[in-house]
């Protein structure tokens, strides 16, 4: 896990860890993050500055006071605050860019459909040419045959036997392939990590056991598992100080 | 947890899972994921998808940041974030 254990009683000094220390921190922090969002670079690097403030003031709050402290809430109320500013100018700038790169496609599909167009003209064109020739060879077209009773030269009928028969051949070949390798199921696989996941929290266990090799589906139901089984704790315990500033959009 | 919150746990736990970092640098952001409220999650996701060009600095970082706070170190964290200002001038 991270090196250093949650459990160490060397570590008991962490406990005296003051909200107010975290909030004069913060406001410190968040003044340089409002003062760094102007440009693209300096945007991405704030926001940079700010996810690992967010990662150590959750990783910080781990043994604080038990489970959660008061200020602490106050902190992430803080953080979050600042936060939502920099997400919204984020979630414009991404829309904004969306959009550009939505109107950059459908103006290379429409050039495109031109250029599918003019190739097709020129194709007919070609084709339409090589008949006439052949029209001019032969010195009269099929279906002036036909009513003269002529048979139609063989070069010249029209192919109804397709690829088709060759795909199904492959198409059996896929289905008994899938037979005999049964693909993983992503969502049982995720089913199992939630499973474990909420069994850990149950448990009173401070770090999540994920393991290397684990499957990533595995990891991302554990992380859910866990979560999910920490807020049905929070619901259960109205008390609880488990933050949640109301007026958030997203 | 709703359904929305939960598909933007599931891309920011992938997101973490899919990079190059170390199997204990992830776990780190994994606990201080399952640490954080709702909220910020998804304003986190929001941040590291769009600050990624060096997970593995941000999580030094991180640590950095973590052990101030953890000690109490107000003076070493203020002395990180005059380095953020720094870097943010450049």
């Amino acid at each position: 896990m991270e090196g250093r254990s949650f459990e160490n009683p060397a570590d008991v000094e962490r406990r005296t860890l003051s909200p107010e220390k975290i909030e004069k921190v913060l406001a410190s922090e968040i003044q340089v993050l409002e003062a760094g969002g102007k440009e693209e670079k300096g945007r991405r690097k704030s926001l940079g500055f700010l996810a690992t403030t967010f990662g150590a003031v959750a990783l910080s709050s781990l043994n604080v006071s038990g489970s959660k402290a008061e200020g602490a809430d106050f902190s992430w109320d803080n953080l979050l605050n600042t936060g939502i500013g920099a997400a919204e100018r984020i979630i414009v700038e991404q829309q904004r860019i969306e959009q550009e790169r939505i109107r950059k496609e459908e103006r290379a599909r429409r050039e495109e459909l031109r250029e599918i167009e003019r190739t097709e003209r020129a194709k007919i064109g070609t084709s339409g040419k090589i008949m006439q020739e052949k029209i001019r060879q032969r010195g009269t077209t099929n279906r002036e045959r036909l009513k003269k009773g002529q048979s139609i030269p063989p070069a010249s009928e029209s192919e109804v036997s397709g690829p088709f028969g060759e795909i199904k051949e492959r198409e059996r070949e896929g289905t008994d392939l899938k037979e005999k390798v049964p693909a993983l199921n992503p969502e049982a696989i995720k089913e199992a990590g939630k499973i474990k996941g909420a069994e850990d929290f149950r448990a009173g266990l401070r770090e999540m056991r994920i393991k290397e090799g684990d499957h990533e589906q595995y990891i991302v139901g554990y992380v859910l598992g866990w979560m999910g089984e920490r807020d049905k704790a929070a619901r259960e315990k109205p008390k609880s100080t488990m933050p949640g500033p109301k007026n958030l959009r997203f | 947890m709703d359904k929305e919150t939960e598909e933007k746990i599931e891309d920011l736990v992938g997101f973490i899972e899919s990079s190059n970092l170390n199997r204990e640098d992830k776990n780190l952001w994994f606990n201080a994921v399952k640490e954080m409220p709702k909220e910020a999650i998804v304003t986190l996701r929001l941040f590291m998808k769009n600050a990624q060009e060096d997970l593995y600095g941000a999580t030094e970082l991180m640590k950095s940041k973590r052990d101030a706070l953890l000690k109490g170190d107000d003076g070493e964290f203020r002395k990180i974030i005059k380095e953020e200002e720094e870097e943010l001038k450049k």
